[in-house]
């Protein structure tokens, strides 16, 4: 088992090393000049690279401007920009040439004056590989330092700058993406049993209809009608629409109002829900039981950890769902 | 120590202040300045385990605790990711120190604080039991949260200590499991029929017969897992299971009451707000007239997966042979987190 793991982890390293080489292989075909600057950006969400190399073209090299470069066009690559920094003008368009399978680069299309060229290019990297950059981290247990708000603690590092270290003095790991689980149904448990609930107020005071259906397993058709019309507001709204109100509660949308962060660079964008519903005794609501919410978060080489918290305001997540059942229920 | 000083200064640190056992709790500091030291001597509880490193290549794995100078591969930054052992009390403060040593001394340290927490359940049980003729005997057991975090619980009453086995009483948990599959979503998608009309609140439980249905198709006998999904693999192709959810549809006019039912239902399954039960009755012990035992155990998993359990005992005397039924008392003493506000 720890066998397999190692090789597994292993895998992964080599898929993650194949993955940073490729781009490096690109860099050592175009050899045009001195690179005098190298940076990189990783962007998690499109599982995308973007290199960007300013090179000074030394007078001597300028005898292999006249021979065209052919480059794998595997992985998507592609050659977005070429600018003369002095001038500010972009070659691309120009000198590079996309057929099928290759991507073509013609140094002779270039001015002959150029001195530094800034050659930005891009293409798709393995997500395994992206995942052997970082480590994220969420805690499990959702803290209540205040009772009306729930804490969880933030973690994203950069876990292996030696994949990124050699070829790039700069390197950004640009939206990382951190998911955290927010339990929704411990949420309605509160709800329901707080003492004010109208839901509970209202089963205390028909307990023998309640305990009658429990011990004696009586069966439902028994309890009269009129009954039950006094507890349910049936003419105002159908049960139906409560669950469609609450769940409406977590619309990603409006999820995220119940949403904080402490720290700027952890930047909530997303929440989601989970497969799994919530379930009522044997009745399945099409509420979700959890959320899960999207933090993004970018690293550099020079900044290679964040750290903050993401804050559920329960309180106010559980006003909003008590209101919604207040206006089915008769209290 | 004054000397560096000038020159370092520490950019950002961070250690997850509180984490289950079993959890990694990453730990970072990054510092400017260059300043010579050969180590960073890691000190924390001996039970500890250092799990990763960030930023730092460990070529001798037997010094754990310590990271050579050489072994940093760029210089301002270290991170580790460790985990602590299994918890007897529901929370404990624990100190981490990074050590700069230079020449055996220490030319800078950087202490960080965390709180390893779980949750735990304190078992209450009844000293002794005695079984009179004709008296129907009802056992209570209290049953106490307290610490962190949520747990799910799962509780075991037997007369005999080694058939501490779960009891599947009824497919109840089985169908909900069913009807959240993909296979059960493929079925109702190949039969047109939206999802969210069976997920609903149109199925109340006494009249959906998943119990037949379940029944019907297969023999139940020995239950594992492996059974459970071919069961299910069976009933998605059996024609019936579209006859029943038409039928159980049909007779779902009126739900308001089972909706209340399963509200408290879903209350009885959150017996307080960080437990969620398995199972909510505790089934009825049978007993032979003598001195007997009974067992009460209780297992629970934490948010992490640490699995928790406790086995206690209770003399029984039996005059007669009956049976002890129980019923099962909460309260909840969540931990407070007073010591995050210190920080």
């Amino acid at each position: 088992m720890v066998e397999g793991g190692i090789v597994l982890a292993k895998k992964s390293l080599d898929l993650a090393e194949s993955s940073a080489s490729f781009i490096e292989k690109i860099w050592q075909k175009i050899n045009i000049g001195e690179p005098i600057a190298t940076s990189v950006t990783y962007t998690y969400p499109k599982s995308q690279m973007k290199t960007t190399r300013t090179y000074r073209v030394p007078d001597t090299r300028r005898s292999l401007f006249r021979t065209k470069i052919t480059l794998p066009a595997g992985n998507n690559f592609q050659i977005i920009s070429i600018y003369d920094v002095d001038t500010g003008l972009d070659y691309a368009d120009i000198s590079v040439q996309r057929e099928e399978g290759k991507v073509i680069f013609d140094p002779s299309k270039l001015p002959a004056s150029c001195e530094r060229l800034m050659i930005t290019t891009l293409n798709d990297v393995e997500k395994t590989f992206l995942r052997e950059l970082v480590d994220v981290r969420v805690s499990e247990v959702a803290s209540r330092e205040e009772p009306d708000k729930e804490k969880h603690w933030i973690v994203a590092v950069i876990k292996n700058e030696g994949l990124l270290k050699p070829f790039y003095k700069h390197a950004t790991l640009e939206d990382i993406d951190v998911g955290v689980g927010i339990n929704v149904d411990r949420q309605y448990s509160t709800i329901l049993r707080s003492d004010n609930n109208p839901l509970i107020r209202l089963m205390r005071a028909n307990q023998n209809i309640f305990t009658g259906i429990d011990q004696n397993k009586r069966s439902l058709e028994q309890v009269g009608k009129t009954q039950r019309r006094r507890i349910l507001q049936e003419e105002k709204k159908s049960k139906e629409d409560i669950f469609a109100e609450l769940a409406h509660l977590c619309l990603p949308e409006l999820f995220k109002n119940y949403l904080t962060t402490d720290n700027p660079n952890l930047i909530y964008i997303d929440a989601r829900r989970t497969e799994n519903l919530m379930t009522f005794g044997n009745i399945i609501i099409p509420i979700p039981s959890r959320m899960t919410v999207t933090v993004f978060t970018t690293l550099r080489l020079e900044e290679p950890a964040q750290k903050g918290n993401l804050i559920f305001n329960r309180a106010d997540f559980c006003n909003d769902a008590t209101k919604i059942i207040k206006t089915h229920f008769k209290i | 120590m004054s000397k560096i000083e000038s020159e370092f200064r520490v950019i950002s640190k961070f250690i997850a202040q509180w984490a289950l056992p079993n959890e990694g709790i990453p730990l970072f500091l990054i510092w400017k300045g260059k300043f010579a030291f050969d180590s960073v001597e890691i000190e924390m509880p001996e039970s500890f385990v250092v799990r990763r490193y960030y930023n730092i290549n460990k070529k001798d794995l037997s010094s754990s605790r310590r990271i050579g100078f050489d072994e940093l591969k760029k210089e301002g930054y270290i991170g580790i990711v460790f985990t602590s052992p299994m918890l007897e009390q529901v929370s404990e403060k624990v100190q981490v120190i990074l050590r700069f040593v230079k020449d055996g001394e220490d030319v800078y340290r950087e202490e960080f604080e965390t709180h390893i927490i779980r949750p735990r359940i304190e078992l209450e049980i009844p000293e002794r039991i005695e079984l009179l003729p004709n008296e129907p005997v009802k056992a209570n057991i209290g049953l106490r949260y307290t610490g962190y975090g949520n747990i799910y619980f799962k509780i075991i009453v037997s007369g005999d200590p080694n058939k501490l086995v779960f009891d599947v009483k009824d497919f109840r948990d089985l169908f909900l499991v069913m009807a959240n599959s993909n296979t059960f979503k493929q079925f109702m998608h190949r039969n047109c029929i939206p999802e969210e009309e069976f997920l609903g609140s149109k199925v109340p439980e006494d009249q959906f017969e998943y119990r037949e249905l379940l029944l019907d198709t297969s023999q139940i006998g020995e239950f594992t897992a492996e059974s459970f999904f071919d069961t299910i693999k069976r009933v998605m192709d059996n024609k019936k299971m579209m006859e029943i959810l038409e039928r159980s549809m049909d007779r779902s006019e009126d739900v308001t009451m089972s909706l209340f039912k399963s509200i408290i239902d879903f209350v009885e399954k959150r017996p307080v707000e960080s437990v969620f039960l398995s199972e909510t009755e505790i089934k009825p012990v049978q007993f032979d007239e003598g001195e007997k035992s009974l067992y009460v155990c209780i297992g629970y998993v934490d948010d992490f997966g640490n699995y928790y359990t406790q086995t206690k005992k209770i003399p029984i005397i039996v005059k007669k042979k009956n049976a002890i039924t129980f019923g099962s008392r909460w309260d909840e003493r969540a931990g407070n987190w007073e010591w995050l506000k210190e920080e």
